[in-house]
């Protein structure tokens, strides 16, 4: 018992001292770490996208694989409009593609992030039916979606 | 079929003939590479990218099938007649200053090297498009689902990278044929429309040997079910 106590007091004094730390550091992530974590979150939901082209390219897509990635996507759409702090931009003078428009109209900015998590949701249930019209079709509509920010508040890079 | 008399009435006189030299597999070829390029192009910057796939795909048909004619087609489409070694290159370059330029009956020996740098690199930029894939990780070439999403993207800037080269290679290319005909007097554009151009010369000109048109109908068939093949089978 009292060695349970005492594990007890150090656990606690132990957070108390830990979360705190944590949570400053996380507070201070650097722009550049923000701009890297994005883009890796980013890259982690085009991959995400392609997972599901991929499978319904099979003409029997997998149902767990599309499940799964789809969720993940849908789950990234409602943390996006916190990737963008403000001083992420060109003046943390790391490579980023995000255009200043991004604060400077940030209701537009929000309301672009805003049409992604129904979709993704739409994509979600297309998925777990298997049938890949069905989710074919649904994807260009999430494709829609984060096509309709990047054509506003992404540089676009040199690709076709 | 001589020409007026150009020396006025010397012993051996220089006569213009006119000669075929370009077959019709080659013209079309070139021509509708020029259409689909431009094609591709304006579909790719207006966002049209299903047409632009399948404007891809007809230019990698097209250049496979020129790959082939480049073995089999007629003397003046065959590789080994227009890629000259360095010695006729520089010995070339050095009178490209000429005026009238020195006519060739086919490309020139620096022409030739433009000719096959221009059809690597369709081929490689068709070939990147295959496993290309957009941001939004929607419009994706038929083979990307072999690589993995960076490579795609990797792909898709390589594409990018690689079209500004050939945007480089069409202007000096076009550039080129205007210099010929503009100051050398050699208009080329005529001959790669009709086919034939006049040569200057005393004795007629060594006529060009002709592939048969049926191995060309047969080659574009082949090239057109090899893209089909590899655009539409599931890997
Ligand atoms: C509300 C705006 C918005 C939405 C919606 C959005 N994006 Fe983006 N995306 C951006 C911005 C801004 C960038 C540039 C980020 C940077 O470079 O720092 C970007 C960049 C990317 C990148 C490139 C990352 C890199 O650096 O290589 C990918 C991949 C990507 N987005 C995928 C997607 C996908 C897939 C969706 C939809 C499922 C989507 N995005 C939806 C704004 C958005
Ligand atoms: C309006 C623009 C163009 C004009 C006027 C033009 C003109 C010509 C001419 C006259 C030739 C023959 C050269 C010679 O006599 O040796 C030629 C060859 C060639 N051109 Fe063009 N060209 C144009 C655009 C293009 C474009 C856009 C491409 C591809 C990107 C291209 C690729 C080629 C190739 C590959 C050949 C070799 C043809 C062969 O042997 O098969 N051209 N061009």
């Amino acid at each position: 018992m009292r060695l349970m106590v005492q594990k007890f007091v150090i656990l606690l004094v132990g957070s108390a001292i830990v979360m705190p730390a944590g949570y400053l550091a996380a507070a201070e992530l650097t722009p550049a770490e923000i701009i890297k974590t994005r883009q890796e979150h980013l890259k982690d939901m085009g991959a995400s996208m392609k997972a599901i082209v991929d499978q319904v390219k099979t003409g029997k897509p997998d149902v767990s694989i599309a499940t799964d990635a789809a969720k993940k996507i849908a789950a990234y759409s409602r943390e996006l409009p916190k990737w963008f702090p403000k001083g992420t931009g060109d003046e943390a003078g790391i490579k980023t593609a995000a255009k200043p428009e991004i604060w400077a109209q940030p209701d537009d900015f929000q309301a672009a992030a805003e049409k992604l998590p129904p979709e993704a949701d739409k994509l979600v249930e297309a998925a777990a039916t298997g049938d890949a019209a069905m989710i074919g079709a649904q994807l260009q509509a999430t494709g829609k979606a984060c096509q309709g920010c990047h054509k506003v508040f992404r540089v676009p890079p040199q690709e076709h | 079929m001589p020409t007026p008399d150009l020396d006025h009435g010397a012993k051996h006189p220089v006569r213009l003939w006119r000669v075929r030299i370009w077959d019709l597999p080659t013209r079309l070829f070139h021509w509708l590479v020029v259409g689909l390029f431009a094609f591709s192009w304006w579909t790719a910057e207006s966002d049209r990218l299903d047409w632009h796939i399948l404007s891809g795909y007809a230019i990698l048909a097209l250049v496979v099938f020129r790959i082939y004619w480049g073995f089999v087609g007629s003397d003046t489409a065959r590789f080994t007649t227009f890629l000259k070694g360095p010695r006729t290159f520089f010995a070339y370059s050095r009178r490209l200053l000429d005026r009238p330029v020195h006519i060739s009956q086919g490309h020139n020996p620096m022409g030739g090297w433009s000719v096959i740098a221009l059809i690597a690199l369709l081929l490689l930029q068709a070939g990147l498009g295959l496993f290309a894939i957009d941001v939004d990780g929607i419009n994706a070439g038929p083979l990307d689902n072999l690589v993995s999403f960076e490579t795609g993207r990797r792909a898709a800037g390589l594409h990018g990278l690689v079209f500004n080269i050939l945007l480089m290679l069409t202007a000096l290319h076009v550039a080129a044929v205007l210099y010929y005909w503009l100051w050398g007097r050699d208009n080329l554009i005529d001959a790669m429309i009709t086919g034939a151009k006049l040569m200057p010369g005393v004795e007629p000109p060594r006529a060009t040997r002709f592939a048969p048109l049926g191995r060309a109908v047969l080659g574009l068939i082949a090239a057109a079910l090899l893209v089909a093949c590899v655009v539409l089978w599931r890997f």
